[in-house]
């Protein structure tokens, strides 16, 4: 089919004629075209990989089947992708910030945060943000509570509930490892994150 | 005597023989490790990769039904697990965590290549290096592994006719990439 196109358009020809002549003489395919150095190693290490999950042990991705924590796993990366284009100003993208904000953040997102990791510090710097009103109705409800997590799931909603989303962004970020999220990212949200990306044309190397 | 079928390699790799399994992997290593290493640059990585891509066939050899030949089962592993390292990456470098995965990996200039040649294919793989997703993989198997568009198609579950458009485009990108750097 293409070669009954380009017998009858010149221009195509003219135009792969020039592609050929012009990777002819540049791309050999010897790049970089070394096998394995070393098989008996390799093989030695897929063999391993194989008893490894046959034994149930996938140290990333053993927790990413959880729908317990996979919103808030998405959630955190949806977080650092509206961190990053809030700390990073030279990103480019057409659409404004906070067009980005409202479309990829949502109430769920948020109540995921909330039970990202109830224990950690963060919560203790999201209260930074927090007016007086609610440090005084954190405090009430921390007395009466008996349950630490209760306790700190409670705050969590209090706080997000007036708490501007921008600060907790910047509350999070403290706290969070990008390079921990990311690894825990699966192939999927990986690949809905960079999807998003570029639909909001922003720039991703 | 006669080396066994491939066909009843797999039997064998579907019954859990791993001794048999092991012929697959000593037979397609290094193709699967090259075609990775072309997609994803960093040697050691590819290295990885190209395990996990066996790791992931052993795991997944009783869903193989023998309607493509095995390389070009192998083939859609790897280009799959190679894509999703490379969109991880991509999050990374967004993320300015770490901007050392896709450096292009220079090779060491053969006394008999001049430094023009050699800065020439720098180039072309840097060139490579910068297309879209489906452009890479494309044009990496077309041009690089030699592949059919029939075999490409199937690898990556598209048609013929787009395949021929993204392989186009990709040696129009990677022809401007280089022309306007030389």
């Amino acid at each position: 089919m293409m070669r009954e196109h380009l017998s009858t358009s010149s221009s195509c020809a003219a135009e792969e004629r020039e592609l050929r002549e012009f990777f002819s003489g540049i791309l050999t395919r010897d790049i970089p075209g070394e096998g394995i150095s070393d098989p008996g190693r390799f093989l030695v290490g897929v063999n391993a990989g194989i008893d490894r999950n046959a034994r149930g042990y996938r140290p990333v991705l053993r927790h990413i089947g959880r729908p317990a924590l996979f919103v808030p796993l998405f959630s955190t990366a949806v977080l650092l992708i509206i961190a990053a284009i809030v700390l990073f100003p030279s990103v480019e993208t057409l659409d404004s910030q906070e067009a980005l904000f409202s479309g990829l953040f949502n109430e769920n997102d948020l109540l995921g945060i909330a039970d990202l990791s109830p224990t950690t510090p963060m919560l203790d710097d999201i209260m930074i943000f927090e007016q007086s009103a609610n440090r005084e109705l954190i405090s009430e409800e921390a007395s009466s509570a008996s349950d630490a997590s209760s306790l700190n799931t409670a705050i969590d909603l209090t706080l997000l509930d007036d708490v501007p989303y921008s600060a907790v962004v910047s509350a999070s970020l403290n706290y969070l490892s990008q390079e921990d999220v990311l690894e825990k990212l699966s192939d999927a949200e990986a690949e809905s994150i960079v999807r998003e990306l570029e639909q909001q044309k922003i720039r991703i190397l | 005597m006669q080396p066994p079928r491939e066909t009843d390699i797999l039997d064998a790799c579907r019954q859990g023989d791993r001794a048999a399994f092991n012929l697959l992997v000593r037979k397609y290593q290094d193709r699967v490790f090259q075609v990775v290493h072309r997609m994803v640059a960093d040697q050691d990585d590819a290295r990885d990769i190209a395990q996990e891509v066996f790791i992931k066939a052993y795991e997944k050899v009783a869903e193989f039904r023998g309607d493509a030949q095995v390389f070009t089962w192998l083939y859609r592993i790897a280009v799959n697990l190679s894509l999703n390292h490379i969109r991880k990456g991509r999050l990374r470098t967004f993320f300015s965590m770490s901007d050392d995965h896709h450096q292009i990996q220079d090779t060491s200039p053969s006394p008999s290549v001049s430094f023009e040649q050699e800065e020439l294919r720098r180039l072309v793989r840097d060139g490579v290096d910068h297309l879209p997703e489906k452009q890479k993989a494309v044009f990496i198997l077309r041009y690089y592994e030699e592949l059919s568009y029939d075999e490409i198609a199937t690898i990556l579950k598209t048609s013929v006719g787009g395949l021929k458009a993204n392989y186009h485009h990709a040696t129009k990108k990677i022809e401007e990439y280089v022309k306007t750097r030389m």
